[in-house]
């Protein structure tokens, strides 16, 4: 784990839950965990701001909750992605691309993958 | 990990937003510890780091408790709907499964709370509705009331400025209604005006939908303008706007059509819808008296409406009313003095101040026995209901024992209960509407255009919706408690099948049972008194003949013409109708008795014989020619009919009732005696006594009347009266028509009827008798409900006893003594029924008793037919599934249900 990681972009915190999700149904730390795996942890995620997206995106009916049992037996709050959430995600992830490659051009650097 | 247990099964009786947000964080601290020590430190350490990442917990903690509480309240919102939509699927299907109790159900209370709210709409119009104009609800009325009967008069033009000026008054309107030939082009007819003060629209705060309204300019000019109401524009020009500018001939004088009011405009005179209305001093064009009866104090013929002050009461309004009466007695002490001056609001003042008193009586009534039909309704409902509860039992045992909280299976059945209402307030608003449609399309023989204003507005829905809510919940509530009561051991230790126990519920259905006997005899007897009642004022002696008597009116003022002229004309119509082959008698008349307004004057007697009491009398009288009172069928005692002889220039002559005779000649012969009319008129000479009629309302005490000839006192309006050979008297309209045309193509004969119809379908009948079907419909729909009810409940009391009847008929029993059982156990339930109804109807008729005609509170008939149409319909209710569960082979009794 790196010293000093990455500050997060404002707005890409849902963008990563949602796309967290995507892969499968968890709790909050497998969020926390797939989003950290995922960036090769260089993006540090706060948990006091992660909880509370959590909150928020339940609120808009991206995503839903339901206590569950963890895999080491403890009972957890399970996240999982709504279909209106699945779409969401798509919008999102799109115009993250238009986002980021503009911002890629203004600075003359090529992206390695779009 | 026992506590967590218990948390993971508290979890399914809803959120709990504190451990929940706890547990949360718990998880997350442990699962970054766990990676941790995966890495290598030891779990002090892994702890410790954890923490310090989480970074500021009790912060976060609390926001997340915030946000889990909000989460919480949105479920719970959530859920609530979800769970309603899901019983209403429920209901739906359970109602469509079984479409039979639906639709008895829905009927049962349709029915009731429908004719419940056309009594409504009634007394909506009557009672509740403010006049559409302007503060309506500040609107005063204003009448002369006789202080011996209080019988109400109209009033004169001069008490309306003095009236107008009293200080709680912010302003006033007075008007009065007019006949007329009215004819626009060639087309003549009878029509009804109204003239009024020359404020009497702009007061009002009227504005036209057409053209421009009559103003108090108009009036000053005597300008010779109408405004036409909203129906008689449509019906007669069929709204076309270009009215504007005709000319319409009232009485031969013409008149330009200056505007057309709204339709919710029809006037103030309760119940008539005037055709025009114009200022009262333009009446001058055809009626030239008119300028000095609104000079005269004593000329009562209008009507007036005062607006009260905003924050003037009701006890300040008649203090000065009052005292204003005193004034005018003083200042008038003649012509005044049996008079008192009365004030009401104008709501309570409908639709005559001498009757309004009882209108809250009547509605009181029927309300009481619509009300009492809605809770035959709700009690039918209510059986049904519990009955299917019954059968339903181990469904909603089931369900409770499955986890369903109590509250939801009673919400479940409330909300069954409140769809019925639902249901049958569909039905209820047809009905209301059907009647209400009915009533105001009644055919009346009445002279005027009349109109009830029954509609169909915002409060009677509300209220019909009301009542449907209200029903819904009653009748659903009982069954609902008790069926979610069940505890599911009973049931299914039952095995679905019910015996004879369950004593609560079976002492709540035995109740019903006689609560519904007791009412269903309450309506039935009201319904008898009511039809005994229009029977009875059927027989009434009414004085004068009803039979083979054609009425028709005539008027003469389409052209005018001179009282030589009249007379001529009036002479040659009746010997026309004298000579026709079909006539027994024939007469003119200037009123028709029981004919509603306008049926004579107050007339002053000022010279007495000493014999007589001291005081002004009051008369009613009318003028007659010969012929009239062997027409009519009134009966001659004394003296002579009036003769052709009896003329202008001869003695003034007069034939008088009893009741004059008795009052101002008492224990003498009347004939040769003498009186005047007014001060230094001159005398007349009574030249014949006649029985006492009833002349004004139904039923009423004798009052003095005098008949005068109609060449003495004459009168453009007449009526025709035709005593006629044929039993129809109809047969001779074609015949009076002709006769008619030959005097003059160009008089107006209306209103053809036979004096039956005036009765039956005019003021004097029209009342008694809607009564009488009103109050017949509710007894039937009240005993129809009873058969429902009683046979409802019996039946299945019985049936539930079937399974016992069949082990007892397998121990020897007979079927009769099983019949005989039930029946008598169904007996001691009716004989309480009848007991409390008979204690019920004894209260409540009596207080009728002023609306009945000719029967007395107590009529045995009426209460003996109630007794034994009860005791039959509910013999039957109890014998019928008796009979039937005693054939029922005891074995295939016992195995099943």
């Amino acid at each position: 784990m790196p010293a000093e990681t990455l500050e997060l972009l404002r707005g890409t915190l849902d963008l990563l839950i949602l796309r967290a999700l995507k892969v499968e149904s968890t709790h909050g730390y497998g969020v926390l965990r797939w989003i950290e795996r995922a960036t090769g942890d260089e993006l540090r995620i706060e948990e006091g701001s992660l909880y509370p997206a959590l909150y928020r995106l339940e609120k808009r009916g991206w995503i839903t909750s339901e206590w569950g049992v963890s895999e080491n037996n403890r009972r957890a709050r399970f996240y999982q992605l709504t279909r209106k959430g699945r779409a969401q995600l798509e919008t999102e992830v799109d115009e993250f691309v238009r986002f980021a490659r503009a911002v890629f051009r203004a600075l003359d650097v090529t992206p390695v993958s779009a | 990990m026992e506590q967590d247990k218990r948390r993971r099964y508290m979890s399914f009786f809803g959120p709990r937003p504190e451990s929940d947000v706890e547990d949360e964080i718990a998880f997350h601290l442990e699962m970054r510890a766990k990676e941790l020590m995966a890495r290598g430190m030891n779990q002090a350490e892994a702890r410790e780091e954890a923490r310090r990442r989480f970074g500021d917990r009790a912060r976060l903690e609390a926001e997340m408790r915030r946000m889990e509480r909000e989460k919480a309240r949105k479920d719970a919102r959530l859920a609530f709907f979800r769970d309603w939509r899901s019983d209403l699927t429920f209901v739906r299907r359970s109602l469509v499964r079984q479409p039979l109790f639906t639709i008895a159900a829905v009927l049962t209370l349709g029915l009731s709370i429908g004719v419940n709210a056309a009594i409504f709409s009634a007394v909506n119009a009557f009672l509740l509705k403010p006049l559409p104009v302007r503060d309506g609800d500040r609107q005063m009325v204003l009448m002369y009331m006789f202080k011996k009967d209080n019988i109400s008069s109209n009033v004169s033009y001069p008490f309306y400025r003095e009236v107008k000026e009293l200080p709680v008054f912010e302003d006033a309107v007075a008007w009065s209604g007019w006949e007329v030939a009215l004819r626009n082009g060639n087309n003549a007819q009878k029509g009804f005006v109204l003239a009024g003060s020359p404020n009497y629209l702009t007061a009002l705060g009227i504005r036209p939908a057409l053209g421009r309204i009559y103003t108090p300019e108009d009036a000053a000019a005597r300008a010779q303008v109408v405004v036409l109401t909203d129906a008689f524009w449509a019906r007669e020009f069929n709204r076309d706007p270009s009215v504007l500018g005709r000319t319409l001939h009232l009485n031969d004088a013409p008149f330009t059509v200056i505007g057309v009011l709204p339709p919710a405009f029809i006037g103030t005179q309760p119940l008539i819808v005037p055709q025009l209305m114009m200022p009262l001093e333009s009446l001058v064009s055809f009626y030239p008296e008119i300028t000095r009866n609104l000079e005269d104090m004593s000329w009562g013929s209008l009507r007036v409406l005062a607006r009260a002050r905003p924050d003037a009461s009701m006890e300040q309004i008649r203090a000065a009313v009052a005292q204003y009466s005193a004034d005018l007695e003083r200042r008038y002490p003649k012509e005044l003095a049996e008079q008192r001056v009365a004030v009401e609001r104008e709501t309570r003042a409908r639709p005559d101040l001498s009757i309004s008193g009882i209108v809250p009586w009547i509605a009181g009534v029927f309300f009481g026995m619509v009300g009492l039909a809605v809770l035959v309704a709700c009690a039918n409902v209510t059986n049904l209901l519990l009955a299917r509860a019954t059968a339903r039992r181990s469904e909603i045992a089931v369900r409770g024992a499955l986890g369903a909280a109590r509250s939801r299976v009673i919400r479940l059945l409330l909300t069954e209960s409140v769809v019925i209402g639902a249901l049958s307030l569909a039905v209820a608003y047809g009905l209301a509407r059907f009647s209400i449609h009915w009533f105001n399309n009644l055919d009346l023989a009445i002279d005027v255009p009349v109109s009830f204003g029954l509609e169909m507005d915002w409060r009677v829905f509300g209220y019909a919706a009301a009542i449907a809510l209200l029903a819904g919940v009653i009748a659903g509530l009982a069954p609902a408690l008790m069926g979610s009561r069940t505890p599911v051991s009973d049931v299914l230790r039952e095995s679905g099948r019910s015996g004879a126990g369950d004593r609560g519920r079976t002492r709540f259905r035995n109740t019903l049972v006689v609560a519904q006997v007791a009412v269903s005899f309450v309506l039935l007897v009201c319904g008898a008194l009511f039809m005994r009642s229009a029977n009875g004022a059927a027989q009434l002696d009414i004085g004068f003949r009803r039979d083979q008597l054609l009425l028709a009116n005539i008027d003469l003022s389409f052209r005018r013409l001179d009282s030589a002229q009249t007379r001529r004309v009036q002479d040659r119509i009746l010997e026309g109708l004298a000579a026709l082959p079909n006539a027994q008698h024939a007469g003119l008349g200037a009123h028709v008795p029981l004919g509603g307004n306008n049926n004579g004057g107050n007339v002053f007697i000022d010279t007495r014989p000493a014999a007589a009491p001291q005081g002004l009398y009051q008369v009613f009288h009318s003028s007659v020619t010969p012929g009239f009172i062997s027409a009519i069928g009134l009966r001659l005692r004394e003296g002579r009919d009036f003769a052709p002889t009896d003329d202008a220039g001869t003695t003034p002559v007069t034939i008088v009732n009893r009741s004059l005779a008795a009052a101002l000649w008492p224990g003498e012969n009347p004939l040769g005696k003498r009186f005047r009319l007014q001060e230094g008129g001159k005398e007349i000479e009574v030249v014949g006594l006649i029985d006492n009629a009833q002349y004004l309302l139904l039923g009423e005490q004798p009052r003095p009347f005098a008949y005068f000839p109609l060449r003495q006192r004459p009168s453009n309006l007449t009526f025709i009266f035709l005593r006629t050979k044929s039993a129809d008297p109809l047969a001779s309209v074609a015949d009076v028509r002709r006769v008619i045309l030959d005097v003059d193509p160009n008089i107006l004969v209306t209103g053809f009827r036979s004096m039956e119809t005036h009765l039956d379908h005019g003021l004097a009948l029209f009342f008694v008798n809607m009564a009488a079907t009103l109050a017949t419909a509710i007894g039937l729909l009240g005993l129809l409900q009873t058969v429902v009810g009683l046979y409802g409940v019996l039946s299945y009391t019985v049936a539930q006893r079937t399974r016992e009847f069949g082990i007892r008929q397998a121990l020897g029993a007979r079927a009769s003594t099983i019949i005989g059982q039930v029946v008598r156990q169904g007996s001691v339930l009716c004989g309480i029924g009848l007991g409390i109804g008979l204690v019920i109807a004894l209260a409540l008729t009596r207080t009728m008793a002023s609306l009945l005609y000719g029967v007395s509170p107590t009529d045995v008939l009426s209460f003996g037919g109630a007794f034994l149409v009860v005791c039959a319909v509910a013999f039957v209710s109890v014998y019928l599934p008796a009979w039937r569960a005693s054939r029922v082979a005891p074995a295939s009794a016992i195995r099943s249900e």
